[in-house]
């Protein structure tokens, strides 16, 4: 069997058998193409992003790192070799070095940490002073699960060029005897633009959710450097498992929201707009594995699991707090009463009256 | 005897307006005190989660990258609506 990637011919995605219409279609795009269209001759390139060839840390500089292997929930981290145990990022459990890696492939560039634990946990704290709803246990609650990791990204290079098509409706209303007129003047639409789009970060993990890898962007891509197993020290990272085929549909999907933007917001000067159609073609550039860094925090609450995370060069905090429900209601509670006391002396007093007279 | 027979109707009318006012008012006043009330829980309980994915990939345009190089506007149909408005007079009827 052969795991060749079938790719579209008009966006490069990949293509799957249809099993309803007995064609190959992208689930990208939309397009369908016959199964004998989308045989590729072996001397053909296929469309698709620029990426350097992959360098492995032993063959580089001849160190080795260690893997470890969670057998709680299957999660691979990589970490030094001096590291012998350490617990699991994703559940929580300890585990230990089972193995030494002889081919990590190293990233094409990384950004090290700026933050320390210390500002992690800082965040954490003042994050939580300014949540309301938080429950008074939750507050003294430790944090004692924090971990650095080099997290694994694919980042894309493409060139977009945009079609779009929307109906706009112009009206214009006046009045002669009982009735009121409107006319509606309803136009045809056409964009077209070009947008370039540099570094859109894709993680190349399926350990952590996507919600977080992509809730603490930005990172600054300008202070990244090369790659350098000195960085490493102190943090932990895990192999991509996520390769860069399968991360690329992501990327397109935020560089087709993004075009689709910048060609809405050119249509102006119209009552209502509704978007009929909208295409992207990408001119794929370059395509590098980067290690991005990120502070993760797991704290077990109550029988519940809850996942922060920090940038690691920015400080920019994301996380899940609980809510506590007896001071949820009992805000309801004393926002509804005061309310209520207003909209009620608003309304008989001045509304009411105006209504019956 | 004259004059009651042209007061009772008019005060039973004012009755049943007043009647009507004052349950809209009681609605009124619950409903947009719930809905306030319910906006600003509701805006608190938001701030407990910030993990969200990104929509797009604003933060990765190239600046002066972004350009519009085709615009075209087609008028494909006019048609006109009408809605008889009612009469101020004839409301009260």
């Amino acid at each position: 069997m052969s795991d060749v990637q079938i790719k579209c011919p008009s966006c490069g995605a990949p293509l799957n058998f249809d099993a309803p219409s007995g064609e190959m279609k992208c689930d990208f795009c939309g397009s369908l193409f016959t199964v004998p269209e989308t045989k590729i001759p072996a001397s053909e390139s296929q469309p698709g992003w620029t990426e350097p060839p992959p360098t492995y840390l032993d063959e580089s500089t001849g160190e080795h790192l260690a893997t470890f292997h969670c057998g709680s929930c299957g999660g691979e981290i990589v970490g030094n070799p001096d590291t012998v145990s350490t617990k699991c990022p994703w559940c929580n459990n300890n585990f230990v070095s089972t193995s030494q890696l002889t081919r990590t492939r190293v990233p094409d560039r990384m950004i090290p940490f700026a933050m320390t634990k210390e500002q992690a946990l800082a965040a954490f704290q003042a994050r939580m002073k300014n949540l309301w709803l938080i429950p008074k246990d939750f507050r003294n609650v430790k944090v004692e699960d924090i971990q650095g990791m080099y997290v694994p990204y694919w980042l894309y290079d493409a060139s977009v060029a945009g079609q779009a098509t929307y109906r706009g409706e112009r009206r214009r209303s006046w009045r002669s005897g009982d009735y009121q007129y409107t006319e509606h003047r309803i136009y045809q639409v056409e964009r077209e633009c070009e947008v370039s789009y540099l570094d859109v970060p894709v993680s190349g993990t399926s350990k952590i959710t996507g919600d977080i890898t992509e809730a603490i962007e930005p990172f600054d891509y300008s202070k990244s450097t090369d790659f350098a197993p000195g960085y490493l020290s102190g943090f932990v990272t895990n192999k991509y498992d996520i390769d860069s085929e399968a991360a690329n549909p992501r990327a397109l999907t935020r560089m087709q929201h993004t075009t689709s933007e910048v060609m809405r917001q050119s249509v102006v000067g119209f009552h209502s707009v509704q978007e009929t159609s909208c295409q992207i073609q990408p001119a794929y550039g370059d395509l590098e594995y980067v290690f991005l860094p990120l502070w993760l925090m797991n704290i077990t609450w109550n029988g519940q699991n809850y996942h922060y995370a920090m940038n690691g060069q920015t400080g920019k905090f994301v996380g899940n707090f609980p809510v506590s429900w007896a001071k949820f209601w009992g805000g309801f509670f004393a926002l509804l009463f005061p309310l209520a006391a207003v909209f009620g002396i608003t309304i008989f007093a001045i509304v009411i009256p105006q209504m019956a007279s | 005897m004259t004059y009651w027979n042209t007061l009772a109707p008019t005060l039973t009318t004012m009755s049943a307006d007043a009647g009507e006012y004052t349950t809209f008012g009681i609605v009124a006043t619950i409903g947009l005190a719930v809905l306030v009330a319910g906006l600003i829980m509701g805006a608190l309980w938001a701030q407990h989660n910030t993990i969200k994915r990104q929509q797009g990939a604003r933060y990765y345009v190239v600046p002066g990258s972004s350009r519009i190089t085709y615009a075209d506007e087609t008028l494909v149909d006019t048609y006109v609506t009408s809605v008889k408005v009612a009469n101020s007079s004839s409301d009260r009827d």
